[in-house]
């Protein structure tokens, strides 16, 4: 018998995923941005996971166009993810992809000792396929209720209500990047601040008021003032 | 009969050691534990209880919290093991009492005697503004709507004597008893609302409808209680039940004594290496027939595969309390709020 009673012992996992607009309108600066961004924020994300092991993160990233799949689709350890830069083309088939999430939030593969998943959603335009029911999929998983959920949305085409009903948080707004240097902070704040936050293993109170994620939410970072000609 | 014995220990948590960015203190213990036992009037009876305080900025005070949900719980638990219900029919009137009014009581007191504290410490201005800075703004707005979430806090409580075993719980944590055979079992259904986290509070206005109760008309010869930190450093729901049957084990071969100089070593390399979280324990222990001796044998005869898994049914005649708890490795007893009793 080994010298410590009980099983295997592990750290609570917490699964980050990206869910990333990879459609047409994407396509040139916004996604040159969008890759930019997220490469940007991985040092900084990678030095916040080792300050707080409480958390093994675990990172995917999911991408939608015409049609869903997985650009990283193996849960992968943080310390050992690197970025690949996103192309564009294509529709916006974002109920599809909210409906893979939900897919892989159901236990199993999930299990009741994670942390609260991370789920972030970045897009530019309306959903072009059944956005409801892969809503629906995804709010039916408990940890896709339970999950923090954050919505970016880029340039002046995109569907608020849409993002804002994925993130169904009411103190909680939809962030509006209308300039790189905005994306930019807003994937670092994702990446960084609201990953601290999930990291932590205190249990939070449950009761009349309380968000539906158990994660208390940093303040959103606000928009950088950019030049008129800068604004997507 | 040999007399009961109870252990309890808290330790911090591993990622709580190192100083907070923010404050430059290392973070308080917000787990607490408490053991009542050794006097004459409770016949051999013991008590032990946790708590964890919920520990986050909002929860600044959660520590006290804690510290006094153990504290009342054990003003219930001494009015229990006072009264020495032993006949059938003062078992059935305590178990009555307990489902009806442990949970209103330890939640009014508890309620009262923490309001009293914040009408002598009010937030100030800058305790506020801390909480903003560290949490964020819809936090701050928390703690203004509902004072007392400063100092929320979940309670595990394990009552034992020769005639009965009793438990109540509100929030997250884990009780199980091992019985003779060393057969792991959950005495109380899980709370489906103490889930990603999420945990109901004895801050809450309605705590006393989230008590979880038990009582048992025949003690099983371990319950241990323990806060989330605990069972969150296994990997899953068996390597935590092994942690209990494990601890039964090694007290049948090594001594009880053996238990309490190890656990505080146990508990910080778990938090080290699993949850990074404060755990706290309490362990109930009576030696049974047959002797220790015996029951090492046994396990040491297969029973090591089935100590998590099959039915935990109690051997010894003339038992009031038969029930029967199938278990295995990712059960869970879902959808039974309230009191769970056995018959009497």
């Amino acid at each position: 018998m080994s010298d410590l009673p009980g099983g295997a012992v592990a750290t609570r996992p917490l699964h980050f995923i990206w869910i990333l607009d990879c459609s047409g309108s994407m396509h040139g600066q916004k996604i040159q941005r969008l890759n930019f961004a997220i490469s940007e924020a991985l040092p900084a994300m990678k030095s916040v996971a080792h300050e707080n092991p409480s958390a093994q993160v675990f990172v995917r990233v999911l991408t939608f166009s015409s049609g869903a799949r997985w650009h990283v689709g193996q849960p992968t350890p943080l310390e050992q993810f690197s970025w690949r830069d996103l192309t564009a083309g294509g529709v916006t088939d974002m109920g599809k992809a909210l409906s893979m999430v939900a897919e892989q939030l159901r236990m199993p593969p999930m299990t009741d000792r994670a942390l609260p998943p991370v789920l972030v959603l970045v897009s530019d335009g309306h959903p072009t396929d059944n956005f409801n029911q892969g809503l629906k999929a995804l709010m039916s998983e408990q940890w896709g209720k339970r999950a923090v959920r954050i919505a970016i949305g880029i340039g002046a085409d995109v569907d608020d209500a849409v993002l804002a009903r994925f993130v169904d948080h009411p103190e909680l707004p939809v962030l509006r990047a209308d300039n790189a240097p905005t994306l930019t902070k807003f994937i670092m704040w994702a990446s960084v601040d609201v990953l601290k936050s999930a990291s932590s293993p205190l249990s939070r109170p449950r009761g009349a008021g309380s968000p539906v994620s158990n994660v208390p939410i940093p303040n959103a970072p606000q928009p950088v003032t950019a030049d008129p000609a800068d604004v997507w | 009969m040999l007399s009961w014995r109870v252990l309890e220990c808290s330790v911090q948590g591993f990622s709580h050691r190192r100083p907070d960015k923010a404050t430059g203190k290392a973070t308080e213990c917000q787990d607490f534990s408490g053991v009542l036992a050794g006097d004459d009037a409770f016949g051999g009876g013991v008590a032990v209880s946790v708590a964890d305080g919920h520990g986050s900025p909002a929860s600044y005070r959660s520590a006290m919290g804690a510290r006094l949900a153990v504290e009342i719980s054990h003003e219930l638990a001494e009015q229990l093991l006072r009264s020495k219900p032993t006949t059938r029919a003062e078992r059935s009137i305590a178990k009555r009492s307990l489902e009806l009014e442990v949970g209103r009581q330890i939640a009014h007191r508890w309620r009262v005697t923490v309001e009293k504290d914040l009408k002598g410490r009010p937030f100030s201005d800058n305790r506020l503004a801390r909480i903003e800075a560290r949490a964020g703004v819809h936090e701050r707005k928390r703690v203004e709507r509902d004072p007392l979430t400063a100092y929320g806090t979940t309670l595990v409580t394990a009552v034992a004597t020769d005639s009965f075993m009793a438990f109540w719980h509100i929030g997250d944590g884990d009780i199980v008893t091992v019985d003779a055979q060393g057969h792991v079992t959950r005495p109380l259904p899980s709370d489906e609302l103490a889930f990603a986290n999420a945990t109901p509070s004895l801050y809450s206005s309605d705590a006393a409808q989230h008590f979880r109760t038990r009582f048992m008309a025949v003690p099983a010869p371990l319950a241990l209680v323990s806060t989330d930190g605990l069972a969150n450093s296994f990997e899953d729901e068996v390597g935590f039940l092994k942690f209990a049957a494990d601890i039964f084990e090694r007290i049948a071969s090594d001594g009880w004594d053996s238990i309490g100089g190890q656990l505080e070593g146990w508990l910080s390399r778990l938090s080290e290496g699993g949850s990074k979280d404060d755990i706290a324990v309490g362990i109930l222990y009576r030696p049974q027939e047959p002797s220790p001796t015996e029951l090492v044998a046994r396990a040491q005869q297969g029973q090591e595969s089935n100590r998590v898994v099959g039915l935990s049914r109690k051997e010894a005649p003339g038992q009031d309390d038969q029930h029967i708890s199938h278990h295995r490795y990712d059960h869970r007893l879902h959808g039974q709020r309230g009191s769970h009793g056995g018959s009497f």
